[in-house]
């Protein structure tokens, strides 16, 4: 017979109750790593208001299960896993709510152009349907490789490759000529 | 605002046009301040579902015909509050001492939603309890995890006896709970579970099964 334990499959249980999650460890997590997860949260589901909710959710789940993400080679990994599988379950509920909250801001007017062409390329990215989001955001914007791409979301190598590709032709597809013209000029 | 960059790097392999979303995505990472996220609401939070899961990891012993239908009609020297609050009624419990945000009454959670949080499929669910009541499990049809969830209020314990193992709850009337999740082993498969509470403590225990290992 197997023994494993849900908050820690390396440490033999104690016969009853454990603490939910180390205090100084956790804490330390969230003051430090929580922005830089929710910068990832926003650009994978356009919406502030989803980005909070998701990072709320991961590290609830996270302190749930700190142990085990402590013992991680990679705690934040551990963590943006959590999130992104997360994202993939629910993307129901996000979607009701997809909304890009920096349409309301304001910017400098010497702005104006490089924002419409960037505002331009984020509608494409969120109308992507959100597996291959996903796949984008965590290559382009996590600087992922494609075999870690693939442990994270129990896909094949080949398949992050394809959703890439697929991804990348809907983006150009999706943006008015003039900007991906523009994009193109960029190239040095 | 501190600007976050996950890429900073500028890929020499990179297209124009790959390199273009680069920076658009690390330009709109950076468009709103991040809200800050406080890791003692966080656990507070988690303290408030008052869930207990507990992973029980079956061996490979697949026992002959399928799962059955679970109908809690288990013999029960305890007694069910409400039928409502199967529907996940707030339920009662004593006022704040203190009237800290801490010790304030909670309400009661389903613990079958644990459960489902866990991917875990539903085979019993008691509902709101008092006392002490055993409850029929369904024959295990494969090898997987078995997760119990427990749920109480009030102050006392509540110990819950699957097959030749048990697991003890503290419970309290404030918001002391805990979201835990250790393994009892079990040599042999359950066929069913106990609930024993002391008096004053209302209880609601969940079993589910899925597939898939702990924590995944």
């Amino acid at each position: 017979m197997r023994k494993q334990t849900f908050m820690d499959g390396a440490d033999p249980a104690p016969p009853h109750k454990r603490a939910e999650c180390p205090e100084v460890a956790f804490e330390d997590f969230v003051a430090h790593r929580s922005a830089a997860l929710f910068r990832g949260a926003y650009v994978l589901t356009g919406s502030r208001e989803a980005a909070e909710d998701l990072v709320q959710e991961t590290l609830e789940r996270a302190c749930r299960r700190w142990r085990k993400v402590a013992a991680a080679e990679s705690p934040e990994a551990y963590v943006r896993r959590i999130m992104v599988n997360l994202t993939n379950d629910r993307w129901r509920r996000f979607r009701r709510s997809k909304r890009l909250d920096l349409m309301g801001e304001t910017f400098p007017a010497d702005e104006y152009a490089r924002l419409d062409s960037r505002d331009q390329l984020i509608r494409a990215l969120l109308q992507l349907p959100m597996g291959m989001r996903t796949v984008v955001v965590l290559r382009y914007f996590h600087d992922m490789p494609d075999a870690e791409i693939a442990a994270d979301l129990g896909i094949s190598a080949t398949t992050v490759r394809s959703q890439l590709a697929r991804g990348l032709d809907k983006l150009r597809a999706q943006l008015p000529s003039p900007v991906r013209q523009q994009t193109e000029e960029v190239a040095p | 605002m501190i600007r976050h960059s996950a890429r900073a790097l500028h890929d020499a392999n990179l297209t124009p046009f790959e390199q273009n979303l680069v920076d658009t995505l690390n330009d709109v990472a950076n468009t709103p301040d991040a809200p800050q996220f406080d890791a003692v609401i966080i656990k507070r939070r988690i303290r408030r579902r008052r869930s207990t899961v507990t992973g029980l990891v079956l061996g490979a012993v697949v026992i002959g015909g399928g799962a059955t239908a679970l109908a809690l009609t288990g013999t029960s020297a305890g007694s069910s509050p409400s039928d409502a609050s199967k529907a996940g009624v707030a339920a009662s419990s004593s006022p704040s001492p203190s009237g800290t945000p801490d010790d304030a009454p909670m309400a009661w959670q389903d613990p079958a939603a644990a459960l489902r949080d866990q991917g875990g499929e539903i085979w019993a669910d008691t509902g709101r309890r008092t006392g002490a009541a055993h409850f029929p499990l369904p024959a295990q049809p494969h090898a997987g995890t078995v997760w119990t969830s427990i749920e109480c209020q009030g102050s006392g314990k509540v110990t819950v006896t699957v097959g030749p193992s048990s697991y003890t709850e503290s419970c309290s009337a404030g918001a002391s709970g805990t979201v835990n999740a250790d393994q009892l082993p079990f040599s042999t498969p359950a066929t069913h579970f106990e609930v024993t509470g002391d008096e004053g403590v209302t209880w609601g225990v969940a079993v589910g099964w899925s597939r898939t290992a702990p924590g995944h």
